[in-house]
């Protein structure tokens, strides 16, 4: 039965992920175009010296927005047609546990999340290995970490708002995602979200259980 | 499951409003800070307050003496020099000290810290500028260096180690008696500047050491600043004088500047009150005669005149801390709120702050306001109990949630 639903969420959610693999190689290799050019162009000793001396971030600023941006584009493609065609009210019937049919949807979701976005950072770090030391790659990781780590409740909270039946909960579902996922993405030195590591795991342990509120009120039959 | 992911959902809501009223409330009454102006008269030979926006009488001593603009430029020459060069006004001499324009110029100051400046994520590369550059002005090397076990220069065209550099200043750290790995390592790293003094370093032992490179050879000396300090903090400055090279922060709050006299390196104390590095903001401007320093934390600021030549205290003011318009809204509708940075370190995380008692009777009027609206008993007896501890975030986000159907 577990097989049968992770092969049902494949089903969905192939083409989300291909699409977000397509997206995350475009951005590794517009990156890779960016720091050979900035090398050939500028030199690599203003490369670095801008990169320490006034610590800006070195790859293309639409990292920001690209794991939050597969991650909705999965949630959607998984949760959209449940709803769409009342399929989850089947789901939920199941002879399973609807917690543990649940689980292993989100879980399904969140999985090819961290593949993607595991392997995405894998690829960054060795095209970035020619170019810069540790020191500058780690620097790096710790900018960009609150913005993958904002992927994995921003897909709960998507699964959330498309869980949730009432059109005005959804609003306000949207909302309160908007404003916990907002702390993902302060303006803040390198390293500075290492004091945060436990809240960001405590914002997916929340993330986790929203859609099992709107999963029971959804069942409820609540409009 | 439903109940606990209502009540996990409820506090993630209740902590988010937490965070983002209290945010939004400060940012809608942001002000600034109205701390006068306060500079030593090096001819009144007292502490007076500049009010810029009084085109009048801008000038007027602790004790209510007012002065126009023009009195105002010549009673504090070494601080309007350029205003009274401009106009011809520039005495010879002051307080008996002949100055010149070049002169004034080379013993003005400015430096200011932040607690932040100290508690932030170290940086773990570093430029090492010549000191002694050929042409004028300084040059980006063709290297950076990493210190912690040890050092070692990474070139930045090939990305690997100059073995041969690193060897060399390895060496220079062994004869110089420095301990690896180091504590920290701490510098002024900009081209922009008039000279390069280079790294302060303080080792396993807690010795304080300056390497800088002159010549393209390395340069390791121990300060042997702690032997008159316990060094918890240094705060490189690179002044036109080349009078010093920073600021020494104490384990104890003390400050001083390391001088560099005879060849060597001297550490002097400024006549202040204890420092906390985590909590004070500090000021310094100093000229010729006097150091203005000013020391800003919670419960207001701090003045204190310097004599420059022995950084002892020859005048000092307190001002308290103006009211904010934040504060006293907070004092009204937040008893307790939740900001992720703060203005004492660069680091995220959730602090709780407390702002006293009577937000809590605003909590009280919410929740019995909440309490009297339709719904069971033991809805309303929650919802009560739940926004008198959580106040207005709680009530906020009791509203953002869907109510829980506890029955079915």
């Amino acid at each position: 039965m577990i097989r049968a639903i992770c092969y049902k969420e494949w089903i969905k959610t192939r083409r989300a992920f291909l699409l977000s693999a397509i997206l995350l190689a475009a951005y590794v290799a517009y990156a890779l175009a960016h720091t050979g050019s900035l090398f050939r162009v500028n030199g690599a000793v203003a490369a670095w010296g801008t990169t320490i001396l006034k610590e800006t971030f070195l790859l293309p600023s639409a990292l920001r927005w690209i794991p939050l941006a597969t991650a909705l584009v999965i949630g959607l493609a998984q949760f959209v047609p449940e709803l769409a065609e009342r399929r989850l009210k089947l789901t939920l019937h199941l002879p399973l546990p609807e917690t543990r049919v649940l689980s292993i949807m989100l879980l399904h979701g969140l999985a090819l999340l961290l593949a993607l976005h595991l392997a995405t950072t894998l690829l960054l770090w060795l095209v970035l290995a020619r170019y810069y030391p540790a020191e500058i790659l780690l620097d790096l990781g710790w900018r960009a970490l609150p913005w993958f780590a904002a992927a994995l409740p921003g897909y709960l909270f998507a699964a959330w708002a498309c869980i949730e039946p009432s059109w005005i909960r959804r609003v306000t579902n949207a909302l309160a995602a908007a404003g916990a996922l907002s702390a993902c993405y302060l303006d803040a030195p390198a390293g500075s979200y290492l004091t945060f590591l436990p809240c960001l795991a405590l914002l997916v342990a929340a993330a986790f259980c929203a859609p099992f509120q709107a999963a029971a009120r959804f069942k409820e039959g609540i409009q | 499951m439903k109940k606990t992911a209502h009540l996990i959902l409820l506090l993630l809501a209740t902590a988010l409003m937490a965070w983002l009223l209290p945010l939004l409330a400060r940012q809608s009454t942001a002000a600034p800070e109205r701390y006068p102006f306060v500079y030593y008269s090096s001819l009144l030979r007292e502490l007076c307050i500049i009010d810029y926006s009084d085109d009048e009488m801008p000038l007027a001593t602790l004790s209510g003496k007012r002065f126009s603009e023009a009195e105002c430029d010549s009673l504090l020459p070494l601080f309007n020099f350029r205003q009274l060069l401009a106009d011809g006004k520039l005495p010879d001499a002051v307080d008996g000290v002949e100055i010149t324009p070049p002169l004034l110029r080379s013993k003005t100051i400015i430096f200011r810290h932040n607690p932040a400046d100290f508690a932030s994520p170290p940086r773990r590369l570093h430029v090492l500028f010549e000191s002694m550059p050929r042409r004028l002005g300084l040059e980006m090397p063709p290297d950076v260096f990493r210190l912690q076990e040890n050092i070692e220069f990474i070139d930045c065209e090939s990305n690997r180690v100059n073995a041969e550099k690193s060897a060399r200043f390895q060496q220079a750290f062994a004869r110089a008696g420095y301990r690896f790995p180091a504590r920290w390592t701490t510098g002024n790293p900009s081209p922009r500047k008039a000279y390069d003094e280079g790294y302060f370093s303080l080792d396993a032992a807690g010795k304080l050491f300056h390497l800088k490179m002159v010549n393209g050879k390395p340069h390791v000396r121990d300060t042997r600043a702690d032997a008159v300090a316990e060094i918890a903090h240094f705060a490189p400055f690179e002044p036109a004088d080349k009078r010093f090279y920073g600021f020494i922060f104490g384990r104890r709050g003390d400050l001083y500047i390391l001088e560099a006299r005879d060849g060597g390196y001297h550490p002097l104390r400024l006549d202040l009150d204890s420092i906390d590095v985590a909590r004070d903001r500090l000021v310094i401007m100093g000229n010729l005669l006097y150091w203005n320093v000013s020391v800003t934390n919670d419960s207001g600021r701090a003045y204190r005149a310097l004599r420059a030549a022995s950084l002892q205290r020859v005048a000092g003011h307190f001002e308290p801390r103006p009211p904010d318009p934040w504060q006293r809204l907070a004092a009204w509708i937040f008893p307790a709120y939740l900001t992720l940075d703060s203005p004492d370190d660069a680091y995220l995380w959730p602090r709780l702050h407390h702002t006293g008692r009577r937000a809590w009777a605003f909590n009280f009027l919410l929740a019995a306001a909440a309490a009297g609206l339709p719904g069971n008993r033991r809805r309303r007896s929650f919802h009560f109990a739940y926004i008198l501890v959580a106040g207005i975030a709680g009530a906020i986000a009791l509203l953002l949630l869907p109510r829980l159907t506890i029955n079915k």
